[in-house]
């Protein structure tokens, strides 16, 4: 029984995944320059996981009302991040706050804008269970699924048992983590010598955008382009939300939220942690003026002015952070 | 490996009691391999002595007409304390207190003990574990609805239920109030001392009570919780959460 289980195949447009690849490494790309990606020794990335968290992502039925997926707000053309401010989950209801994208999510240290998820594994169970997004129990899904396929057959040859909850978040986890961002004109230019990558127009930006003047740097560093810090840019006086303070319980976390990565950040609309800022525009006007006097507003953020063509340059710069290929690299 | 032979006939012994949820962590005794017998905890619900029943209206503390609807918490590192030594009940268990409330069984080393340690919620290293590498029937797991996905922990104490500040009112109370616990500040631990011996006789079972006294859930000697502006707590009001904590560690009462 059991071998017949096992080699029992997953749905594919080309053919059915053989009981070989169970353990197949899933053949992730990465640019030579990035650091690699970490994955948990206890869920490693084979090719099975990859492919059944990838049918799980885009699967409605992980929502109580069988039409809201992880998808429903993490639109692979805008980077796995939505269009709207809030995203809507099941009957319509608002969520809390802006969908972030995707992009490298392997590398945080933390999950959501506040940081209040210490892996992706133990994310997953949360938009499946928020009253406001997919408002499902996650077992009851679990056995809605899991004679059907391709889910039978893939949670088998991934993990070696039915599609439960482990094998749910597993593998979702394990799709997420495959959504790499590194072939932006800009990684071609700053990463790969190709000084041609950039017009001279987004080169001046980057000059900008990591000179002193502007100083983006201070917190959108390195290759994900945020150092994964939680800051309060003085967005509002007054903070509906708490951000990191929801977490961390300390009054001086208040207003402080993930700094997000600028990668594909032209697609990535609207912006802020509550989607409040409709254009890149607004966003850069609002890091020129230093924003509102909040109490925790970081230190690093202060006003400074821009003339006319060095705004255009660095609206350029930003434009230049989208990746040439599709971040999704399952088949 | 003797350890793991008593957790898993501890186990089969809860499965096999009608009526009793098997909502316990894993618990191993320790010191001495000894002859063991069965503790048979209960945690219940009261309202000035008498038994909580959901749906019952009861004037709290304000003189505000209080009807209970949800009473559900976890109580952690339980053992049963004595100059002998100890024995630990359970690592984690999941008690539903109203209507009678609930009993678990649990293996104990016969001896006798002068006192009950117990923890109020989840103690951290179990509060940041994955609910999904429970079991169902387990406390921990996702099953039971406990689970705060935002924060990744516990919530420790659920308690829902209506209010009206009229005490001459009439009918089911029309404000609603949520006061669930939660997050690692929000732990307590207290140890319970018994008025008498309390002897565990090999092979046999006894019987443990645990009261908590609700109307004392409002108020304590310096602090009094009014429902009219205390009456919501979801991780977003830590400050009541933490009041409300000490008070539920304080009205626990052992019989």
């Amino acid at each position: 029984m059991a071998v017949t289980v096992l080699g029992l195949v997953g749905c594919r447009k080309d053919g059915p995944l053989p009981q070989s690849m169970a353990t197949e490494p899933f053949p992730l790309e990465v640019p030579a320059w990035m650091p690699a990606v970490p994955v948990p020794g206890d869920n490693p990335l084979t090719r099975p996981a990859v492919e059944l968290g990838k049918h799980l992502f885009f699967e409605p039925r992980l929502s109580r009302t069988g039409t809201v997926s992880c998808g429903s707000c993490h639109f692979p053309d805008h980077a796995f991040s939505d269009t709207v401010a809030l995203s809507l989950g099941v009957d319509q209801q608002p969520g809390m706050r802006n969908a972030p994208t995707l992009a490298n999510v392997a590398y945080h240290p933390e999950l959501f804008r506040d940081g209040g998820v210490p892996n992706l594994e133990m994310q997953v169970l949360a938009p499946i269970l928020d009253e406001h997004e997919m408002d499902h129990d996650v077992l009851v899904l679990a056995g809605e699924l899991r004679d059907q396929e391709p889910y039978r057959s893939l949670s088998q040859l991934a993990y070696g048992r039915a599609l439960d909850p482990y094998v749910i978040t597993r593998a979702i986890a394990s799709y997420e983590r495959t959504l790499i961002s590194g072939w932006s004109r800009f990684d071609r230019y700053l990463y790969e010598g190709d000084s041609m990558a950039l017009t001279t127009s987004e080169a001046n930006g980057w000059q900008l955008f990591s000179g002193p003047v502007a100083g983006c740097t201070g917190c959108h560093s390195g290759f994900d382009l945020s150092d994964h810090s939680y800051r309060n840019v003085g967005q509002y006086l007054t903070y509906a939300d708490p951000g990191r303070a929801r977490i961390s319980l300390d009054p001086a976390d208040e207003g402080k939220f993930k700094v997000p990565t600028l990668r594909n950040i032209a697609r990535t609309a609207p912006y802020m942690h509550d989607g409040a800022m409709a254009t890149l525009e607004e966003v850069v006007d609002h890091f020129a003026s230093g924003g509102l006097a909040h109490p925790n507003k970081d230190p690093l953020l202060g006003p400074f002015t821009l003339t006319a063509q060095e705004r255009t340059d660095l609206l350029a710069f930003l434009h230049a952070l989208t990746d040439e290929r599709p971040l999704d690299q399952v088949p | 490996m003797m350890n793991q032979n008593r957790t898993h006939r501890s186990v089969a012994i809860v499965a096999l009691s009608c009526g009793m949820a098997l909502l316990v962590g894993c618990h191993k005794p320790y010191g001495t391999d000894g002859p063991q017998g069965l503790v048979r905890l209960k945690v219940e619900a009261t309202w000035q002595g008498q038994p909580l029943q959901a749906g019952s209206v009861h004037l709290n503390v304000t003189n505000y007409r209080t009807q209970v609807e949800l009473l559900k918490l976890y109580l952690a590192e339980l053992r049963l304390t004595g100059p002998g030594g100890a024995t630990e009940l359970a690592d984690i268990a999941l008690f539903d207190a109203l209507n009678g409330g609930t009993e678990e069984l649990f293996e104990a080393e016969a001896g006798t003990y002068s006192g009950l340690h117990l923890g109020l919620g989840v103690p951290a290293a179990l509060n940041a574990t994955d609910p999904v590498l429970y079991p169902v029937g387990h406390p921990l797991s996702v099953s039971n609805g406990t689970y705060w996905t935002w924060a990744t922990g516990y919530r420790f104490v659920m308690f829902d239920g209506r209010y009206d500040t009229d005490p001459n009112g009439t009918g089911v109370p029309t404000n609603l109030f949520s006061i669930h616990s939660g997050m690692d500040p929000c732990y307590r631990v207290r140890d319970l001392a018994f008025a008498a011996p309390f002897t565990v006789d090999g092979g046999d079972t006894t019987d443990l009570v645990l009261q908590l006294e609700v109307d004392r859930f409002f108020h304590n000697a310096v602090d009094t919780i009014d429902l009219v502006t205390d009456h919501q707590a979801h991780g977003d009001n830590m400050p009541l959460a933490m009041r409300f904590s000490d008070n539920v560690l304080g009205s626990i009462k052992v019989q």
